[in-house]
């Protein structure tokens, strides 16, 4: 009836000796989690709050100091005094589940072949049983949005339970929305193993007509009826001009994100953002006129220009926020699936270099399920959402102390363990350290 | 008298070393001549050529007459008198009678300078020839290496591209030192005049100097695969070629070493051409180390060096400056290295500022386009403020000294070739142009130009017609020219060709249906015209003209001004960048008051506590100490104060690679020689707290190249950013990177298993063991003298590879080894106790957690990321609670970096170590400070915060391990390197500096500027393999 429980269930999990967790079922009683530091994750908190989930639901959320509640009424009762409460991280252009080693390009499931894939969907081939999955959730990120990056038009995305049997359980929303990777001005030759030098994108322009001839042509045949004969790509993008799918866009540079802005407004896209973004900031006032969301694909990196401040990517967010522009933050880049699980402290950092924490929190939670199109029943604590979410001892932004005590993911007690730290226990004890 | 064809080894340099010419030689030179007779059908008279037709020697005498005559750049002569009999200066000075019979030429007004010489004139004079080979083509090499040819010798493939030569002759140059820029020991260089057609006239010195670069060229060899490469191999050579020349058992016979010895040995000239200015450090290391001596063909970019570098090189230096960039796009503008925009507005400063540090120089016209560009930039650092004679020397005597070949060119002393130019002023002058070049008493080239003063307003009768006619300007040697007819105004297109004295005037009018064309003269320096024309039906008519004695001139001013881009000389920072100081800072005596003290010693975590610093090192650490008065504090109250962070692991500030990827072992390779302390990653890295950071060579091969160590002193030069008497340490790998796993051409080098790799370490200890064993029987007076030394040991070859690893084997350099799986970590340790000594710290050692044990009894430190994997196979079983285990263990743990990006918050890594495995947060802060000092043998100067350290600190703004901090500041001994309010005044001026330059550049006239790109910073990690390097 305490945490004691909890401490229960997660040695249970560990004695599992799977590679990865099994998904546990949904816990059939009434629980109260009470006294926590409740993070609503729409900007609010509730310092001393009181949460109710029954059938995997959040049915009350209340200020406990102004609430009375009898114990006896439920199944479970968490004392979460000292800890946070926070909804379940929502991490955004993902490869989780579609990559497990970077250099192993058997493992590679994201980058397909070709120029315009809007028909290629993430979610079938999202592998559950990823051995970095868990460790990602174990950090409190517990949705994700997966997505392809191959070609110009890379393919549809899916949003996702970090947890499931398969990826139809998994599944919260499939083709959620279509990636676009914007053409460059400015190439960067070489790769990261070979760097080379910077060089002027000669065919930039003939790149950005053939997007747009693209989108024309998909948005003409959207609007005329029953076609000769059907066209998969075509007919992929059909669901970006009725509005049910949004335009994701990876962009970074300043007059890039100009053309971007142009494009949307040509195109006249329902729904959009800005996936990149690096040089946002430069270009905030079109964007805020225009509603255009942006995803920040990492938060810890180095300045794109030689004079920059040294903290300009740690202070993006903050940038884009006090303009007014909606933010979410992917891990996208080098090794991004398993750096996904350092997701929150690249978020800290952006608290401390100028966004204010609850709008953090929502920029992690609230905002991009919001984007998603899932946020009638994901993205914050509140009475008739499901109960993602996750407790952790103490503030989950910050490294010492994130801490996770339990999380759910729609009312499943997740199992927190995973490969890493089982070969932890096993080798603390080869050498005698209490794990 | 000419050149005699056999002359050009022997007597024709008499300061030069003769050579013994061997039969191959002969056997070239006598195709050559036979191949010149039957091509030759110049009219010059060559004495030891059979001549078709009647006997035709003329020894006369030219006598150019009334002309400034520069003798040399400390003697003019005003109203000189030039004499020139059979090639040479027969004689020369003011009044001087002209011999009867002479052919004389009226220089009044004219002035005679001797031909520039350049050292380093660029190839394209060469018409092109498919059948010529290129030395690595040519495969004459005895080395081992394709980019090494010394023994190459430049050919020159007569005749030339005569327009090109002409641009040449036409900017003054008529003394050209010609190479192949091809591949690192590069060959030698043959010293010629321009304009003459064949060679025995042409040549003045074969063999005139031998070339070197770092850069291998052509070569398809893999190997070296990076700049540290080049310099280990370069050095190689030189100490094979000091072995070869004194070895008694020669088993080979080695034309690049045999050609090399002999060039040391005859003290022909070294020429190093230079790519990049901090190279120059490079270039004086081999100086000392070999007791050579280059000339070095600088960059322009040398004036960014340090002044001690400078003083007393001999520089070659170019006179290309950048174009302006086109920045009229404000997104692009922002996004040029602000360094580029300073350098295109201080590079014309380039040659004012080498001279003032006293460096010695010639100028060279190197691969520019044109003689207009050359000599406008001549001009322009002239109007820097270096002297028109200083500028003569540089393109005259000086060069010609360095070659040895004073007395033969570069002056107009009697008895001197007679290589010289006219023009019409001083080459200062913005009008300079040469009208006539001669070389070797020849001339060589002629040009009549159109006269600028003619320009004005002519008053013409034609067919008893009046007209108006104007000449504006002269562009591209034509005449900008319009005309009317007086009485109605009716304009006339109007061309006007001029040749030598006489005219062809074409007027027009398509509405009249008119067409005027006109012949005739000009006499009387241009002011009176007048001819015939022709009628459209055919009859001739007279017409005359008259220049309007009030026009013309202003037209000049307005060019001169067009001309000038000059700026005023620009402010030099430290490093001449964003964030570069103004002035570097200074070691001080302050005490940081009130700090929560994270000493990293035994002391602990001290709260409110201060530390005094003097001398830059860490005076005193305590609470309530009497300071004397008037002592600077800064205040930290409610900030925490850490020892600078150490990075075990960083491949920041590198410049042309971190990996010599081509073979197993590369132990011969110093990080040191390529690391760039004008990298940003270094002022990025203060903002991270870290003051010190082991610079590794990358991961391609079991033995990978020397460390550097360095501390992130910010502006400082190449030298002192070096950790002063720090241990050497070397790079070794395991795993897929040096199994060449994950490379897309793995190209079969060995080794390509973990078997492979163990015998790799094997195979190498074993010959240093050896090798050491045969350096130990060497004769007395070599005896215990390893090092390489410039007298090389008569029967053991000095092998830099060899020696790396004998030092591992006597315990004077320590391993830092790339490691991931348990079974490698276990092997290469075995290995190392077989040979009798310690792998000095596993670096990375993702599976350190398996076999703590192990590596604790070994007594080798782990310096691990904290959290990384999934990036490759063998990373699998990565935990982030690797470095909690080891440490529990009692293995000395680190967190080191690899990326520059994690290199800057690497407190932020060290939090891991807590929230994986819960080690204590003091723990977790000596996993980048004291531990990684310890790994590095660094500890008893740094890594805490204790009395006598040196005062590497970082001020945080609250907890350091958290994600809600940042360093304030950041010393290195006791001198404030970063301070994130400076910070903001920094910014402000890059901005500014930036707009002003931005303003200028779109102000420059010149119609075509260069594309602007963003700017770039290389960023290595151990994976970094630059196969592309060389076509950068």
């Amino acid at each position: 009836m305490t945490r004691l429980f909890i401490v229960t269930l997660l040695l249970i999990g560990s004695m599992t000796y799977a590679q990865v967790p099994t998904p546990s079922e949904t816990y059939a009683g009434r629980m109260l989690i009470q006294y926590a530091t409740v993070h609503i994750g729409n900007g609010e908190v509730l310092q001393n709050g009181l949460v109710e989930v029954q059938n995997g639901e959040i049915s009350r959320v209340a200020d406990a100091s102004k609430s009375r509640v009898n114990a006896a009424d439920y199944d479970t009762v968490i004392n979460a005094d000292g800890a946070h409460l926070y909804p379940g991280f929502i991490l955004m252009d993902s490869r989780l589940g579609l990559t497990e080693i970077g250099a192993v390009r058997a493992t590679h499931d994201y980058d397909e072949t070709g120029d315009f894939l809007p028909n290629v969907r993430s979610a079938p081939a999202f592998n559950t049983e990823s051995k970095i999955i868990p460790t990602v959730r174990a950090n409190g990120v517990l949705m994700a949005q997966v997505a392809p990056t191959g070609g110009r038009v890379s393919g549809k995305a899916a949003v996702m339970h970090l947890d499931g049997w398969s990826w139809e359980d998994a599944t919260i929303l499939s083709d959620e929305g279509i990636y676009l990777n914007w053409p460059r001005r400015y190439r960067h030759t070489g790769w990261w193993g070979e760097p080379g030098s910077v060089k002027p994108n000669k065919k930039y322009d003939d790149e950005v007509e053939e997007v747009y001839s693209f989108f024309k042509e998909a948005k003409a045949y959207s609007k005329a009826g029953d076609p000769e004969e059907k066209n998969l790509r075509l007919d992929a993008m059909s669901a970006v001009f009725s509005g049910d799918a949004r335009v994701y866009i990876r962009v970074n540079a300043a007059k890039d994100i100009l053309d971007v802005v142009q494009f949307i407004r040509a195109l006249d896209l329902p729904k959009s953002a800005v996936v990149g973004g690096a040089e946002a900031h430069l270009t905030a006032i079109p964007l805020k006129e225009n509603n255009i969301p942006v995803v920040i694909d990492r938060v810890h990196k180095l300045p794109k220009q030689i004079d920059a401040h040294v903290h300009e990517p740690y202070a993006l967010a903050g940038m884009l926020r006090k303009a007014g522009i909606e933010v979410a933050f992917s891990t996208s880049g080098d090794m991004e699936a398993m750096i996904s699980r350092n997701l929150p402290f690249q978020v800290g950092t952006a608290v401390h270099h100028g966004m204010e924490y609850e709008d953090a929190i929502a920029s992690l939670t609230l905002t991009p399920a919001k984007l998603l199109g899932v946020d009638s029943l994901y993205g914050s604590i509140e009475p008739g959402k499901r109960a993602t979410l996750f407790l952790s001892e103490g503030d989950a932004l910050d490294i010492p102390t994130n801490k996770l005590c339990f999380a759910l993911i729609e009312g499943r007690f997740i199992d927190l363990n995973n490969h890493q730290k089982m070969l932890y226990e096993k080798f603390a004890r080869k050498h005698g350290i209490e794990p | 008298m000419v050149n005699k064809w056999c002359s050009l080894s022997f007597q024709c340099a008499p300061n030069s070393p003769s050579f013994p010419l061997t039969f191959g030689d002969l056997m070239k030179h006598l195709l050559l001549v036979l191949t010149m007779l039957s091509l030759s059908t110049m009219a010059w008279t060559q004495e030891t050529f059979p001549v078709n037709g009647v006997h035709n020697q003329r020894h006369l005498v030219h006598a150019f007459v009334g002309a400034k005559v520069y003798v040399s750049p400390q003697r003019s002569i005003d109203q000189g008198v030039l004499l020139v009999k059979d090639g040479k200066v027969h004689a020369i000075g003011e009044g001087l009678s002209v011999p009867e019979g002479a052919v004389v030429h009226d220089c009044k007004g004219r002035v005679i300078y001797p031909s520039f010489i350049d050292l380093y004139a660029g190839l394209n004079v060469e018409k092109k020839d498919k059948k010529k080979k290129g030395p690595t083509e040519k495969n004459t090499s005895g080395n081992w290496n394709p980019a090494i040819h010394p023994e190459f010798e430049f050919e020159p493939v007569f005749p030339f591209d005569e327009k090109k030569v002409d641009d040449w002759l036409a900017s003054g140059i008529g003394v050209v030192q010609l190479h192949e820029r091809d591949g690192i020991m590069r060959g030698s260089s043959a010293l010629l005049r321009f304009g003459l057609h064949t060679p025995n006239l042409a040549m003045i010195e074969q063999r005139a100097s031998q070339h070197f670069s770092f850069h291998k060229g052509s070569s398809t060899n893999d190997y070296p695969s990076s700049h540290i490469g080049a310099i280990a191999l370069f050095r190689q050579t030189l100490y094979d070629a000091q072995w070869y020349a004194t070895t008694k058992d020669k088993k080979e016979f080695n034309p690049s070493l045999e050609a090399l010895n002999n060039s040391v040995r005859t003290n022909r000239p070294f020429l190093f051409e230079l790519r990049h200015p901090l190279s120059l450090r490079n270039v004086d290391m081999i100086e000392e180390e070999f007791g050579l001596s280059f000339i070095v063909k600088a960059t322009g970019k040398e004036y960014l060096l340090e002044p001690e570098r400078l003083r007393g090189q001999r520089l070659i230096v170019p006179l290309a400056f950048p174009k302006a960039l086109d920045v009229s796009d404000p997104y692009v503008a922002r996004s040029v290295a602000l360094d580029e925009l300073k350098h295109w507005e201080a590079a014309p400063y380039n040659t004012k500022a080498l001279l003032k540090n006293g460096a010695e120089l010639v100028l060279t016209r190197d691969t520019l386009p044109s003689a207009a560009i050359f000599l406008k930039h001549l001009r322009k650092v002239h109007e820097t403020g270096v002297s028109h004679d200083s500028l003569l020397a540089m393109l005259t005597t000086i060069p010609a000294s360095w070659l040895k070949v004073e007395g033969i060119t570069g002056t107009l002393r009697a008895g001197d070739a007679a290589d010289f130019f006219i023009a019409n002023e001083a080459f200062t002058a913005a009008d300079f142009r040469v009208s006539a070049h001669w070389s070797n008493g020849q001339l060589v080239y002629e040009k009549h130009y159109l006269d600028l003063s003619m320009a004005g307003t002519y008053n013409l009768v034609i067919d008893s017609v009046d007209f108006t006619l104007k000449l504006k300007e002269i562009k591209k040697e034509k005449w900008i020219a319009s005309a009317e007819r007086k009485t109605d105004g009716v304009s006339f297109k109007t061309q006007v060709d001029m040749e030598r004295s006489l005219l062809q005037i074409t007027l027009k009018n398509d509405s009249l249906d008119a067409l005027i064309r006109l012949s005739g003269k000009v006499s009387f320096g241009g002011t009176v015209w007048d001819g015939t024309g022709q009628r459209n039906d055919g009859s001739w008519f007279n017409w005359a003209g008259i220049k309007d004695r009030k026009s013309g001139k202003e037209k000049e001013a307005k060019n001169n001004e067009q001309d000038s881009t000059l700026h005023a000389e620009p402010s030099i920072w430290y490093p001449n960048m964003a964030f570069g100081f103004d002035t570097l800072p200074v070691a001080q005596e302050y005490v940081i008051t009130n700090a929560v003290v994270w000493t990293c010693a035994d002391t602990g975590k001290l709260e409110r506590s201060d530390v005094w610093v003097k001398d830059g090192k860490i005076k005193a650490v305590g609470r309530d100490m009497l300071y004397p008065d008037g002592l600077k504090r800064i205040d930290a109250k409610g900030r925490h104060l850490t020892p600078g962070i150490i990075d075990e692991h960083s491949h920041i500030a590198i410049r042309g690679g971190v990996n010599e990827w081509a073979q197993a072992s590369s132990a011969e390779v110093r990080i040191s020689d390529a690391v760039d302390p004008w990298n940003v990653q270094i002022y990025r890295h203060l903002a991270g707290g870290v003051t010190a950071a082991q610079l590794l060579h990358g991961s391609a091969n079991p033995i990978g190249g020397q460390s550097a160590l360095i501390k992130m002193k910010w502006g400082e030069t190449p030298d002192a950013i070096f950790i002063d008497g720090a241990d050497g340490f070397i790079k070794f790998a395991l795993g897929e990177n040096v199994k060449r796993s994950n490379s897309r051409d793995p190209k079969g080098r060995f080794p390509l298993t973990r078997m492979g790799v163990e015998q790799s370490f094997v195979d190498a200890f074993t010959r240093a063991q050896e090798y050491q064993a045969s350096k130990a029987s060497a004769p007395e007076e070599t005896k215990g003298r390893r090092k390489p030394t410039p007298e090389p040991n008569s029967t053991t070859r000095t092998d830099l590879e060899l020696e790396a690893l004998v030092e591992i084997l006597e315990q004077e350099r320590f391993i830092s080894c790339h490691s991931y799986v348990q079974s490698e970590i276990l092997m290469l340790m075995r290995v190392a106790e077989r040979f009798g000594f310690r792998v000095n710290t596993f670096t990375h050692i993702l599976e350190g957690y398996k076999v703590a044990q192990e590596m604790k009894e070994h007594g080798v430190t782990g310096s691990t990321f904290s959290d990384w994997w999934a990036y490759k196979f063998e990373v699998n079983d990565a935990i982030p609670y690797n470095a909690a285990l080891m440490s529990k263990v009692g293995v000395n743990t680190a967190i080191n970096s690899d990326d520059a990006e994690m290199g800057r918050r690497l407190n932020q890594e060290a939090a891991k170590a807590i929230k994986y495995g819960g080690v204590s947060e003091e723990e977790a802060l000596k996993m980048v400070t004291i531990n990684p000092a310890k790994a590095l043998h660094l500890d008893d100067r740094m890594g805490s915060i204790e009395p006598g350290k040196d005062a590497d600190l970082v001020l945080w703004s609250a907890h350091p391990l958290s994600v809600y901090s940042h360093a304030e500041m950041t010393f290195i001994e006791g001198r404030k390197f970063y301070d994130i309010r400076h910070q903001e005044d920094l910014l402000k001026r890059n901005a500014e500096e930036r707009a002003r330059i931005v303003q200028k550049m779109l102000e420059d006239p010149s119609k075509k500027k260069k594309t602007a790109v963003p700017d770039h910073v290389d960023e290595y990690h151990c994976d970094t393999v630059l196969e592309d390097y060389w076509n950068k």
